[in-house]
């Protein structure tokens, strides 16, 4: 099942976005750039500050770690240097998750795909300046198989879960992972996770070419960003 | 940004002089509320509520915990209503702002102190494990009443949620999971729902549901929770102006044909998602009754 992305679902936040994967449901919302506190200001580029809110109840040490890793990836995505002196917000609500109650370790870093990408598409819907363009996804290794964009039956005893996420150009740009696992595992995960990230931002009619593209998975990020453009566009047509 | 950026000159005069002629920027009627839609998330306890733009998603959550001492025999029941800027850039995190204080003090005074919920019967044994009740309330967008559509959200929340069945034999407490044992509703005593009524010239106009541009440029609000017996949870009135005391009373008035419109709206949309969950009479079949043996059956058994 491919995952499914909405764009523009808030109507006060400047940028926002619900991602749903296998796993969870997540509602972001980006502004920026706005007026930023003298505490944070930064002289040269725009401060990032990522707010993680849990379904019910307060963040705690779980949710600060998840925004640093988060931070330190969107900072690696926008052209922060074109704002400098300001901020861009974003808050990530998460709206669902799975019934079956997760390890700590394994749900920390199974909800770190999903809060990336729905990250990724608030910034792009706000219309904030960024420099390359990416697809966050997870896989674990359950009975030394590889399971690219895990079920929740899948997450439950599984080795290793691995987080990773691609540019277009195939730099990786996150890594997280945890359990027991080799270098030589990791390297055969990540070049799973290369060629379905790659696969979600292909472009139409390239993946068919590709040997078993179809397994892959569709290119969905570029199939909501396309609908985006075509939408945003639509007044052009009429004229 | 600190605060909501306020309105121009221009445009709060001009609201102003439209309301002294008994007119609303949106077209509405003094006393007519926007587009209300209720909705159901697939988990129990969720509700999404959106009254216009404002967009209010209430989650309960449950868990064990031991009661506090001096409340041996009740459960725990907390409201927790913490905006982000996900409703609107002016909210910051981890800084509470007056919006915020007066919304989840309304919510206190309306839900928790009117005994809506039966906090006794989250009791399990009696000083030594009860079920601790989270309320969260998401405020998603905020274009001005937060106060009814956030009382309306966790109302439908509180009726839609069903926690853990538990067995207690002597000491020992069984918590079944929800694949185990059909969960069970909270015991809910009343619905009270809030209904607020913003003013302007000294009293002289009174809107009902107002945007955030007329929460702006109003002089007071008047909050009425009551449920549909028109039994009052509470009436608050901010902000400075007088009020005329017979003003109050028409409030009570015209709150309690809302309320009972808000009641209707719930029970219409919790048996509309019954209908929805229960798709093949599933309820029915896991029913763990045993079906009465007829005449016909217990003649055919004793051959």
């Amino acid at each position: 099942m491919s995952p499914s992305l909405a764009l523009h679902p808030l109507v006060r936040a400047d940028g926002s976005a619900t991602f749903t994967s296998n796993l969870y449901t997540v509602l972001a919302a980006a502004n920026g750039p706005v007026e930023v506190s003298r505490r944070d200001e930064l002289p040269e580029e725009a401060a990032i500050e990522v707010n993680i809110r849990p379904s019910s109840g307060v963040g705690g040490p779980r949710e600060r770690w998840m925004e640093s890793v988060i931070t330190s990836l969107l900072r690696s995505l926008l052209l922060v240097h074109l704002h400098p002196r300001m901020l861009v917000q974003v808050t990530l609500q998460i709206t669902a998750e799975p019934s079956i109650k997760l390890k700590r370790g394994v749900a920390d870093v199974a909800l770190l795909p999903t809060l990336a990408n729905a990250a990724f598409a608030a910034l792009v819907d706000g219309g904030l300046p960024l420099e390359r363009t990416m697809v966050a996804a997870l896989a674990v290794v359950r009975e030394g198989e590889v399971v690219v964009e895990p079920t929740e039956k899948d997450l439950v005893g599984c080795q290793s879960v691995h987080a990773m996420a691609y540019s277009m150009k195939g730099e990786m740009l996150l890594t997280e992972s945890t359990g027991r696992f080799d270098l030589e595992l990791w390297e055969d995960v990540s070049e799973r996770l290369r060629e379905t990230t790659m696969a979600a931002m292909a472009k139409a009619g390239e993946d068919e070419g590709m040997e078993g593209g179809a397994e892959k998975g569709e290119p969905w990020l570029r199939h909501a960003l396309k609908e985006n453009v075509v939408k945003a566009n639509a007044w052009r047509e009429g004229g | 940004m600190p605060s909501e950026p306020a309105p121009s000159t221009n445009e709060s005069t001009f609201l102003l002089s439209a309301l002294r002629e008994n007119i609303r920027l949106d077209g509405r009627a003094l006393d007519a509320y926007r587009p209300i839609s209720l909705t159901f998330g697939s988990e129990y306890g969720t509700a999404d509520v959106r009254l216009g733009k404002t967009r209010v998603l209430a989650k309960i959550a449950c868990e064990v915990t031991t009661p506090y001492p001096d409340r041996k025999f009740d459960g725990i029941f907390t409201i927790n209503t913490e905006l982000s800027p996900l409703g609107s850039p002016a909210f910051e995190v981890g800084r509470q702002d007056t919006t915020e204080l007066l919304l989840s003090r309304v919510l206190e005074k309306t839900i928790r102190r009117s005994g809506a919920l039966d906090t006794e019967s989250l009791c399990i044994v009696a000083g030594q494990k009860c079920f601790h009740l989270k309320a969260t309330l998401h405020v998603l967008d905020h274009d001005g009443n937060l106060v009814d559509a956030s009382c309306l959200a966790l109302v439908a929340a509180l009726l839609h949620f069903r926690r853990q069945d538990i067995e207690v034999k002597g000491e020992d407490v069984t918590i079944f999971d929800v694949r185990e044992r059909e969960p069970i509703r909270l015991t809910i005593q009343h619905r009270p729902f809030c209904v607020s009524f913003s003013y302007y010239h000294n009293g002289e106009v009174m809107v009902q549901d107002a945007t955030l541009l007329e929460e702006q440029c109003r002089q007071g609000e008047v909050v009425v929770s009551m449920n549909r017996f028109g039994e009052v949870a509470q009436i608050a009135k901010y902000g400075g102006a007088p009020v005329d005391g017979l003003s109050v009373l028409s409030c009570t008035t015209a709150a309690l044909e809302r309320v009972k419109g808000f009641d209707r709206m719930v029970t219409e949309a919790l048996k509309a998602d019954e209908a929805r969950r229960d798709e093949g009479g599933l309820m029915a079949e896991l029913s763990a009754e045993n079906e009465r043996p007829t005449g016909s059956m217990l003649v055919g058994s004793e051959n």
